[in-house]
C-alpha cells in the first residue's frame, strides 16, 4: 500500500505532476490563460528544484519500492528540473515569435519533467519504462508542434517511429531480465551479484541499455540526432538535448556501475570513440547552427560515456558534472539561436540558422554574441569555463580505470571539436555582418542566458562548489 | 507421449511462427494484416494454456478487436483516397537477414543453456480477481503513471488535428 509519508518524501514530483494536471485543466476552460500557465509553470519548477535540494544526503525507497530518493536520484532530478526550468523561461518568446503559443506545450514539457523524475528516481524496471515513454511521448508531440512545418512533422515522424522501434528493445531486454532473476526491482536484481555474468542477464541488460543509448544518441544509434534536433522549435530542441539526455544518463548509469562487469568496459569504450568520432567529424562539415549543435550533443554523449566506461567512485560525480555544464552551455547556444532564427513563411523552412547569417553578430548584437561565444568556448572546453572541467573530470575517471588510450583520443576530438566552433566565433567577431538585423530580445530569455553564462564561469572557476553540496560519497 | 499441454503448444507455436512469416513476406499488405490475426490469436492460445485467463482476453480485446481492425480499417481508407494499390517491400534484406540470423542464434544458445526459475502452472479458477488487487495497490504507481501516458497521447493526437 502506498503510505502518506511516501507523499512527503517525494514532493517534486507531486508538484510538477499536479501542475502539469492543472495547466491542461485550466487550459481547456480558459482558453486565454496562457500567461498565467506560463507562471504557474515556472513557479512549480523553481518549487521543485528547492525543494529537491532538501533531499540531499537522505535515503529513501517510496511508493513500494518503486521509487527511490538518494543522493544521486537527487542530483540528477534537481539538474534535469534545472534545465527544464532554464528552457521554459526563454521558451514563451520562442513560441510567441512562431505562433504556437498553446496551453498543451507547457503541460507537456511539464509531463515530460514528471517522465524524467519518475525515470531518475525508479527502482523498478516497470517504473523506469512508464517514465522513460511518458519523457518520450510528450517529446514526440512537442518535436512536432510546429504543426504547419514539414521539417518539425518529419521529425516528429521520425522520432516517434524510431523510438517506438527502440521501446521494443528495451521492453525486450525488461522481460530477459525479468525471466532471470524472477523480479522488476532493482532490490532483488542487484542483491545476487551472481546472475550479472550470466548470458541471458548479458543480453537483457544490453537490450535495456540499448533503448537508453539510443535516448542519449550514442552510436550506432545517433541517427535521428541531428534529423530530429533540426526539425524540433528550437526550444523544444534545447530541452531534448539537455533534459532528455541527463534523464536517460541518470538513469542507466547507476544501472551500468552497479551492475556492469568488466566485460562491457571495453564496448563501452568502443562505442564511446566512434560516438566522439562520427560526433566530432561530421559536425565539421555542416553549415545549419541546429544541426552542429545536433552533432556536438552526440560529441557530448560520447564523453559522457567515457565517464560511464569507467565504471568507478568517481563516473557518477564526474557525469553528473558534465552533464550540469552541458547543460549550461548547450541550452544557453540554443537559446541564442532560438532568439536569431526568424519565424518562417508558412509550410517553409526555419530560417536564419546558417552560420552565415552568424557574421557579424559581434558588431550588430553584442548582447547575443559575447554569451554564445562563452557557451561556444564552454562546448569546446577552454578553461575557466565549466566544460572545461567537465571534461577534466570525465576523462581523469576514465584515467583511473587505466583507459589511458580513450582519454587521449578524447583530448583530441575535443580538439578536433575547438574547430567548429570556433568557426562559429570567427564568423561572429571577425567578419563583416551578414545583414544588419538587430534581434529583439525579452527579458525572460535574456534572464535565463545570464544565469547560464553566470554559472559556466562561477563552476569554471570554483567547480568545488558543485562537489560541495555532498556531505556524504556516493554509494 | 507427451501431454495435451504440450501437443497444443506446439500446434499453436507453429501457428504462430508460421504466420509471422506471411506477416513479413507477403506482397500485399491485406495479406499481412489478415496473417497478423492468427499470429495474435495464437499467442492468446499461448496464455490460456498458461492459465492466465486475463491476459489471453486482454490480447483478443486490444490486439484483435482494438489495433488489428484499426489497421485494417486505416488500409482499406488509404487506398480508397490515393486509388493504388499499398505494396510491403523490403530495403536492404541482405543486412537485415544477417543481423537477425546472427539475434536468433545467440537467443537460441542462449535459451538452450540458461537454467530457468520455471513455476509449474497453477490450477486458480481466475486470475482477474489478484491482478486487480496488485494493480489497485502494489503495482498503483506504474498503474497510473500509464494511465498519465495515455492522457498525453490523447492530448497530443487532439492537438495535433485540431484546426487553428
Amino acid at each position: 500500500m502506498i503510505k502518506t509519508i511516501d507523499f512527503l518524501n517525494s514532493i517534486p514530483l507531486l508538484i510538477i505532476s499536479v501542475s502539469a494536471v492543472i495547466t491542461i485543466l485550466v487550459g481547456s476552460f480558459y482558453k486565454k490563460s496562457t500567461k498565467y500557465v506560463y507562471a504557474v509553470t515556472l513557479i512549480a519548477l523553481i518549487a521543485a528544484i528547492y525543494y529537491s535540494f532538501g533531499y540531499l544526503d537522505k535515503e529513501y525507497l517510496i511508493y513500494n519500492n518503486f521509487l527511490r530518493v538518494n543522493n544521486i536520484t537527487t542530483l540528477f532530478s534537481i539538474i534535469a528540473l534545472f534545465a527544464v526550468l532554464l528552457s521554459t523561461l526563454s521558451a514563451k518568446a520562442y513560441i510567441e515569435k512562431e505562433e504556437i503559443n498553446f496551453i498543451e506545450f507547457y503541460s507537456l514539457v511539464l509531463f515530460s519533467t514528471a517522465g524524467m523524475l519518475i525515470m531518475i528516481q525508479s527502482y523498478n524496471l516497470i517504473t523506469v519504462f512508464v517514465g522513460l515513454e511518458l519523457m518520450s511521448i510528450s517529446f514526440y508531440i512537442l518535436t512536432g508542434f510546429l504543426r504547419k512545418r514539414i521539417k518539425s512533422n518529419e521529425s516528429a515522424l521520425k522520432y516517434f517511429l524510431l523510438g517506438a522501434f527502440m521501446t521494443g528493445f528495451l521492453l525486450f531486454g525488461i522481460s530477459l531480465i525479468y525471466g532471470i532473476t524472477g523480479s522488476m526491482s532493482y532490490a532483488n536484481i542487484f542483491q545476487d551479484t551472481s546472475v550479472f555474468k550470466n548470458p541471458v542477464f548479458l543480453i537483457g541488460s544490453a537490450l535495456f541499455m540499448i533503448g537508453f543509448f539510443f535516448k542519449m544518441g550514442l552510436f550506432p544509434f545517433h541517427l535521428w540526432v541531428p534529423d530530429v534536433y533540426e526539425g524540433a522549435p528550437t526550444t523544444i530542441t534545447g530541452l531534448m538535448s539537455t533534459a532528455g539526455k541527463i534523464a536517460a544518463v541518470g538513469t542507466i548509469t547507476p544501472f551500468i556501475v552497479y551492475t556492469a562487469s568488466d566485460n562491457f568496459r571495453l564496448i563501452f569504450s568502443i562505442i564511446a570513440l566512434l560516438t566522439m568520432l562520427i560526433g566530432n567529424v561530421t559536425a565539421l562539415a555542416q553549415s545549419n547552427i541546429k544541426r552542429i549543435l545536433a552533432f556536438s550533443s552526440i560529441a557530448s554523449a560520447g564523453y559522457i560515456l567515457v565517464g560511464v566506461a569507467a565504471m568507478n567512485d568517481l563516473s557518477i560525480k564526474s557525469v553528473s558534472f558534465y552533464l550540469l555544464a552541458y547543460t549550461l552551455m548547450q541550452l544557453g547556444a540554443f537559446i541564442i539561436v532560438s532568439l536569431i532564427e526568424k519565424p518562417a513563411e508558412g509550410i517553409n523552412e526555419y530560417r536564419n540558422v546558417d552560420i552565415e547569417d552568424y557574421k557579424g553578430l559581434a558588431r550588430t548584437n553584442p548582447q547575443l554574441a559575447i554569451p554564445l561565444t562563452i557557451f561556444l568556448f564552454s562546448l569546446g572546453g577552454i578553461p575557466p569555463l565549466a566544460g572545461f572541467w567537465g571534461k577534466y573530470y570525465l576523462f581523469y575517471a576514465a584515467i583511473q580505470s587505466n583507459l589511458i588510450w580513450l582519454s587521449i583520443s578524447a583530448i583530441l576530438f575535443s580538439v578536433i571539436s575547438l574547430y567548429y566552433y570556433l568557426k562559429i566565433v570567427v564568423y561572429m567577431w571577425f567578419n563583416p555582418p551578414a545583414n544588419g538585423d538587430v534581434y529583439k530580445i525579452d527579458s525572460m530569455p535574456s534572464l535565463s542566458i545570464l544565469i547560464a553564462a553566470f554559472l559556466t564561469f562561477l563552476f569554471g572557476i570554483f567547480p568545488q562548489y558543485f562537489f560541495a553540496l555532498f556531505k556524504t560519497p556516493f554509494k | 507421449m507427451p501431454d495435451i499441454n504440450t501437443i497444443l503448444f506446439y500446434i499453436f507455436a507453429f501457428l504462430i511462427v508460421s504466420f509471422s512469416f506471411i506477416v513479413v513476406f507477403a506482397k500485399n499488405i491485406i495479406y499481412s494484416a489478415v496473417s497478423l490475426f492468427v499470429t495474435l490469436f495464437g499467442t492468446a492460445a499461448l496464455y490460456i494454456l498458461l492459465r492466465a485467463d486475463f491476459l489471453a482476453i486482454t490480447q483478443v480485446m486490444v490486439y484483435i478487436g482494438g489495433i488489428l481492425i484499426l489497421l485494417i480499417f486505416g488500409i482499406m481508407m488509404t487506398t480508397r483516397i490515393t486509388d493504388s494499390e499499398i505494396k510491403t517491400t523490403n530495403l536492404s534484406s541482405v543486412p537485415a537477414v544477417f543481423v537477425s540470423a546472427g539475434v536468433f542464434v545467440i537467443l537460441i544458445i542462449v535459451l538452450l543453456t540458461t537454467k530457468w526459475n520455471i513455476n509449474p502452472p497453477v490450477e486458480n479458477d481466475v486470475t482477474v480477481n489478484r491482478i486487480g488487487n496488485l494493480l489497485l495497490t502494489t503495482y498503483l504507481l506504474p498503474f497510473e503513471i500509464a494511465s498519465v501516458v495515455l492522457l498525453i497521447a490523447l492530448m497530443g493526437a487532439a492537438m495535433y488535428a485540431r484546426k487553428k
